[in-house]
């Protein structure tokens, strides 16, 4: 079909009005990109990639609705867009037609919040950190603080199935969202209701949560609200080894403790910054050693029953107490971790990404033995952080990097990386994509498991989206 | 410094996932993707790379920053964008492309300096301009535009403390230049630099009640070959000193403190202002963004000029807090901040300090 451009910018100027709607190079550059790692090594060397033809800035589903419309009549592919913070290669579609950027950030406002029923109605282009102070102002959180809390809207969080680093005590926001406005590719608006639980089939907002723009785009939300904290401490125990520190992690859990913040991750005490200049270089042996550190929130009592069950469960694992020391000093730089990646990607022979993988206890300690290994053999360095645990299982966050000769080999080096942590992944009973959604890139690398339900996905997009408009490529999706 | 030499920020910036976008007023009033910090500072970069060729529509962008400095707060590269984004100006301006709000700049300025000097005699009694004083008082724009009480005020609160042997100083300039900085006009702003700079160095100690003046002339003017050889101070820090001596015959019962971003983030002058405004305020409340982190008033960088809106809408979410109160008044110490805040602030006091101070003695 055939692309009248200057008709369609007029029908999205009387959509959305003239003055949200742009075509200058100024901001499609600006929405050319996410933060896939991938893509923005290409462009380090190549030109900068084309970004959308028109970008829009809607104020209300009624005009996103308008939009689709127009999209669906014209068969022009859409991207819903957040804070662009994605790293697995959300912001442009494949193909060569022009495309359309529904940026959310105009619909930002809480509508209501029933304080009562601690239940916030919010729109989804809010950014993460100014939803959480308004809260705060009014003493109540979200309780969902991610990574990519200053940057990311809730609508992005939705759409991917965010996990945040207080996950394993109030979930993804998946588990926050009581309700959602959304716009079909039909331009039908659907809202689901509001109420503590229902059992009259499936639940609709729960096809939209995840689903990364692909069967419509999310502007409003109902979420669970926490009141604020009256109490918060830290522990941290070191263990010889991360199997007895994982033991000591799910036996807390499954003994009914929700740590606000429990993760495993390498002695911070190695880190060179923190070290003595004239200290002499770790042993493997201060290799192999792990911290846990926790986190705990809510009345002092309560706080202080959960922190003597772990601390009894860790020490009788061979943990060593180290107090709250390195806890507190992680949660006073739990927003660093999100800079560490910027200057291996402005050197054209590095390559660096973070491979997210989800499994049950069972499995995990043998995943994280066999993915660090795989990478060290082949000379990249890695970081693995056992984070979002919960009952059943955990996520491993590996952090890694390596050099290659030159910008093309650092490329060919960062796809087998990725091959190779897919095959560790899928031998090792793990499922890839565990916190930052799939995108163009993790859709790549599923496992036949994954593929059977995106199959089944794939259909039902067919019905939602005949004419295709809504992130093709986007999770695998057509 | 030339463009070129702000690379490594800039590719910093570029491949940076957007972790300070909170922090920018611009971006965060316009709600659109391209004038967050990191997407001002990756077009400044695809221009200096050729990846992206510079026109006055591209060149626009760099336009859109206050030069608070919040987001280098929040960066833990420590990334200075404001400097950055006024070279990309500069190199817009010295290749023709800077957008078309910025034409006929340097003669506005004069213009407006030549005007607003002719104010200031108007105002000041004569008496108080001293060739010969050890302790010179320089004037800012802002002030004498906006806020001219101030000048009365502080010589008012100078002369309550004992300090007789202040004067105004009688030059030709009511500005240090921030607004060439901040137009990408270097050459204008180099020269102007000198000029001032051989008038006061006959000086001990200038005080200034424009923060950005202070700035420029301890950081700026030094790098531009033109140094002062006299101490320069803000009139805050200058009247620290002399707080015990402040003695005031009522106090307000409450009021906000707003930093402004040139004497906080940029001169670290934090306390000072508080210890004085403690003479004349029993509570003072401080807003969630403060100190270090102290969110803009919206009239940096030329956006109030360029960006009324925008300006205004900045100035409208710092005072959403204090509007939520009942507090009614916000103390500053910049008639930039106070004129900005002023404009938007309905039932709710904008008081430049110096104003406090001599309103309660």
């Amino acid at each position: 079909m055939s692309v009248p451009q200057s008709e369609i910018t007029g029908q999205l100027a009387e959509a959305v009005g003239p003055e949200n709607l742009s075509s200058s190079p100024v901001d499609t550059i600006a929405h050319a990109l996410d933060f896939w790692p991938r893509a923005l090594m290409k462009s380090r060397s190549g030109p900068w990639p084309r970004g959308p033809k028109w970008v829009v800035w809607p104020g209300a589903a009624a005009e996103v609705a308008h939009v689709l419309r127009i999209a669906s009549a014209y068969a022009l592919p859409v991207i819903p867009y957040g804070g662009g913070s994605s790293m697995v290669g959300g912001a442009s579609p494949r193909g060569d037609r022009p495309w359309i950027v529904i940026n959310c950030k105009r619909m930002c406002n809480i509508l209501d919040m029933d304080e009562v029923s601690m239940v916030v109605h919010v729109q989804a282009g809010i950014v993460g950190v100014e939803l959480e102070e308004r809260l705060n102002a009014r003493g109540f959180s979200l309780g969902h603080v991610p990574t990519s809390m200053t940057t990311a809207t809730l609508g992005g969080w939705l759409s991917t199935q965010s996990a945040g680093m207080l996950s394993s005590r109030y979930g993804r926001v998946g588990d926050l969202c009581l309700g959602l406005t959304a716009v079909l590719p039909d331009g039908q608006v659907v809202h689901t209701r509001v109420a503590p639980r229902r059992a009259t089939g499936p639940e609709l907002a729960h096809l939209l949560i995840g689903a990364e723009g692909t069967l419509g785009v999310i502007t409003a939300a109902h979420l669970r609200l926490h009141r604020l904290p009256l109490h918060r401490r830290f522990d941290s125990f070191c263990f010889e080894q991360v199997a007895p520190a994982m033991g000591a992690l799910r036996q807390s859990l499954a003994a009914g403790v929700r740590p606000l913040v429990a993760r495993i991750q390498r002695d911070p005490r190695l880190r060179r910054s923190d070290r003595e200049q004239d200290a002499p270089e770790p042993t493997p042996a201060d290799l192999s050693r792990r911290v846990l550190l926790l986190a705990y929130e809510g009345p002092v009592e309560l706080v202080e029953v959960e922190q003597e069950i772990v601390r009894d469960l860790a020490t009788a694992l061979g943990g060593e107490g180290l107090g709250q020391a390195p806890a507190r000093r992680w949660w006073g730089q739990r927003f660093a971790a999100g800079f560490r990646m910027t200057p291996l990607l402005v050197q054209d022979h590095l390559f660096a990404d973070y491979v997210e993988l989800g499994a049950t206890w069972q499995a995990l300690s043998g995943l994280y033995d066999n993915l660090e290994e795989a990478f060290e053999k082949r000379g990249w360095r890695t970081r693995i952080t056992v984070e979002h645990a919960r009952l059943e299982g955990a996520s491993l966050g590996c952090a890694f990097w390596g050099e290659a000769d030159s910008a093309e080999a650092a490329l060919e080096a960062y796809d087998e990386a990725w091959r190779l942590a897919a095959r560790v992944c899928h031998a090792g009973g793990g499922g890839l994509g565990h916190v930052y959604g799939g995108g163009q890139h993790r859709a790549a690398l599923l496992d036949d498991n994954a593929k059977q339900r995106l199959a089944v996905l794939t259909e039902v997009k067919r019905k939602l989206d005949p004419a295709g408009i809504m992130n093709p490529g986007i999770l695998g999706t057509e | 410094m030339s463009f070129d030499e702000y690379e490594k920020a800039l590719e910093l910036c570029t491949y940076c996932p957007k972790l300070c976008r909170h922090t920018c007023p611009v971006g965060n009033a316009e709600r659109r993707e391209s004038v967050i910090p990191q997407a001002k500072m990756a077009m400044a970069n695809l221009v200096r790379k050729g990846q992206v060729e510079l026109t006055p529509e591209t060149a626009s962008v760099f336009y859109h920053c206050n030069g608070c400095g919040l987001c280098g707060e929040y960066c833990e590269h420590d990334v200075d964008v404001t400097p950055a984004l006024f070279a990309a100006r500069a190199e817009a301006v010295n290749k023709g492309m800077d957008p078309p709000s910025m034409k006929q700049f340097t003669d506005r300025f004069y213009a407006r300096n030549d005007s607003l000097l002719h104010e200031l005699h108007h105002t000041i009694e004569e008496r108080f301009f001293v060739e010969e004083a050890q302790v010179a008082y320089f004037p800012s724009c802002d002030t004498i535009e906006h806020s001219p009480r101030v000048l009365h005020d502080t010589l008012k609160v100078l002369e309550s403390v004992g300090v007789d042997y202040v004067a105004l100083h009688d030059g030709e300039y009511v500005c240090a230049g921030y607004p060439f900085w901040a137009a990408g006009l270097m050459s204008e702003l180099s020269f102007l630099a000198k000029e001032i700079a051989s008038k006061l160095s006959n000086y001990k100690k200038i005080i200034c009640d424009c923060p950005a003046c202070v700035w420029m002339m301890r950081f700026l003017y030094p790098q531009l070959g033109a140094p002062i050889s006299a101490e320069v101070l803000h009139v805050v820090e200058f009247m620290d000193n002399y707080a015990p001596r402040i003695q005031v015959s009522s106090t307000v019962p409450e009021a906000f403190y707003h930093d402004p971003c040139y004497l906080g983030r940029w001169l670290g002058v934090f306390d000072a202002p508080r210890r004085l405004m403690g003479r004349a305020v029993r509570e003072i409340h401080e807003f969630t963004w403060n100190r270090e982190r102290g969110y803009c008033c919206g009239g940096g960088g030329l956006v109030a000029d360029n960006l009324p809106d925008v300006s205004a809408k900045i100035a409208q979410r710092r005072l959403e807090e204090v509007m939520r109160t009942d507090v009614p008044m916000v103390v500053s110490a910049c008639a930039t901040c106070e004129r900005n805040l002023s404009q938007e602030s309905g039932n709710v006091e904008v008081v430049n300090l110096m104003t406090l101070l001599a309103r309660q003695l």
